[in-house]
């Protein structure tokens, strides 16, 4: 049997595959033997090269095959991210958790403790967000791609404030002298942040992987022509996941702007609040402004952060393209 | 048969088949192939993909193996793969019963 059809095929093949060399050796060998197998069955009908060429029709052309596994590696990868950086939060809150009740007094030190709040705010968000639609997607043959995308873009964010968080800590602390704690306490802060960088570390290979594996998908003949708007497929995703919330999901992501001014006027109320209470009725003069400065701060990183980071988690802005 | 009606069945059909034993995708093209009649006949080449998702998802596993001189990539359930398989299998049951209730009228 000659076997110019499928030697071709299989050129092509490669040419479209973008996968790293061992997975696309894997698939190319077994892409080989199963054309084979089809093209020795079909000889018994037909001549050698028909049968190769129909072994070739019926598997499908080279650039639906390739799509399918970029689409089918980068949704794996995308949704393992989300998880490596549910670890990596869940190790770096529990670090915090870790220093705050070592050194509590510490911890009100501003700015100790803000990078982590900041970072544990914003990481907390795209985790919620990819979580929904990692769960909402996990058994899915085949999720939209604009899912896989938001997946991959969440596990970098959240990934990259956890990171800029440990930096922002290390370096107040290393600048502060007073921010150094008695060594007998230091391993129970030392060892849950090491823990906290090495899941980080981790969580950004991860990310980083998932991130490319998604990039390749633009690079596959193929690609979906339209994209829906991100906020139905979050209240979507929701819905996908509890039925039930689809109604007031839907109500709420209906102007998202609104939705998170109003979180931005809670949070600027509970620290204000927070940073007051406790304090002698007399003392509240002297610490209200630097509350509202604090809790002004706040307000206005969430406002921040949805403007910069939210059409890249799928929360906020159309990205139809034609 | 309009094959696109498979979408989102694929996992499902592909562990039924697995259900059989252990096999190669070629060999699993052929089991669907003969147990829908020739009705599903879909693009052989959207296998791999779905095998990958599930093999990445532990419902299957895959080795090397020789046979007749060629080494092929054999695909077996795990357990989970089983458990998934009884599990999806009773759900498509009920799904498809109320649909055939729905479409059947009122009694």
């Amino acid at each position: 049997v000659t076997r110019g059809a499928i030697d071709s095929y299989l050129e092509s093949l490669d040419d479209e595959l973008r996968l790293a060399r061992a997975p696309r050796r894997r698939l190319l060998a077994e892409v080989k033997d199963h054309l084979r197998a089809s093209a020795d069955e079909l000889a018994a009908e037909v001549e050698a090269d028909e049968a190769e060429r129909r072994a070739v029709e019926r598997f499908g052309a080279a650039a639906t095959v390739a799509r399918g596994f970029a689409v089918a590696v980068a949704a794996t990868s995308a949704r393992r991210s989300t998880y490596g950086l549910a670890l990596a939060f869940a190790a770096y809150a529990s670090a915090c958790l870790a220093f705050a009740l070592t050194a509590s007094s510490q911890f009100a030190d501003f700015p100790q403790g803000a990078p982590s709040a900041l970072a544990l705010q914003v990481a907390v968000v795209a985790l919620a967000v990819s979580l929904v639609r990692a769960l909402r997607w996990r058994g899915s043959a085949r999720p939209p791609e604009d899912r896989i995308r938001f997946l991959a873009n969440g596990a970098i964010i959240g990934v990259a404030a956890l990171a800029a968080g440990l930096a922002g800590e290390a370096v107040v602390a290393l600048t502060r002298p007073a921010g150094v704690l008695p060594w007998q306490d230091a391993p129970f802060v030392i060892v849950p942040f090491a823990v906290a960088v090495v899941a980080t570390l981790a969580a950004g290979v991860g990310a980083a992987g998932a991130a490319f594996r998604t990039s390749t998908l633009d690079a596959v003949p193929g690609r979906p022509t339209h994209v829906r708007s991100a906020l139905p497929t979050l209240a979507d995703d929701v819905a996908g996941l509890v039925p039930r919330a689809l109604g007031p999901v839907t109500a709420a992501f209906g102007r998202p702007a609104l939705l998170v001014s109003a979180v931005a006027g809670l949070a600027l109320g509970a620290v204000f609040v927070s940073q007051v209470s406790g304090r002698p009725f007399e003392h509240h003069a002297s610490v209200a402004l630097p509350a509202l400065a604090l809790a002004t701060l706040e307000a206005l990183c969430i406002l921040a952060g949805y403007v910069a980071l939210g059409r890249s988690l799928g929360l906020r802005g159309e990205r139809s393209t034609a | 048969m309009r094959t696109d009606l498979l979408k989102g069945h694929l996992d499902l059909v592909l562990l039924s088949c697995l259900g059989d034993g252990p096999a190669h995708g070629y060999l699993l093209i052929k089991r669907l192939r003969e147990r829908s009649d020739g009705e599903l006949d879909l693009l052989e080449g959207t296998l791999y993909p779905a095998l990958h998702r599930l093999e990445a998802a532990g419902l299957v596993t895959s080795t090397w193996e020789s046979a007749s001189g060629r080494r092929r990539r054999v695909y077996r359930l795990t357990q989970n793969g089983g458990r998934a398989l009884g599990e999806r299998t009773d759900e498509w049951r009920r799904f498809t019963g109320i649909v055939n209730d729905v479409l059947a009228g009122p009694a």
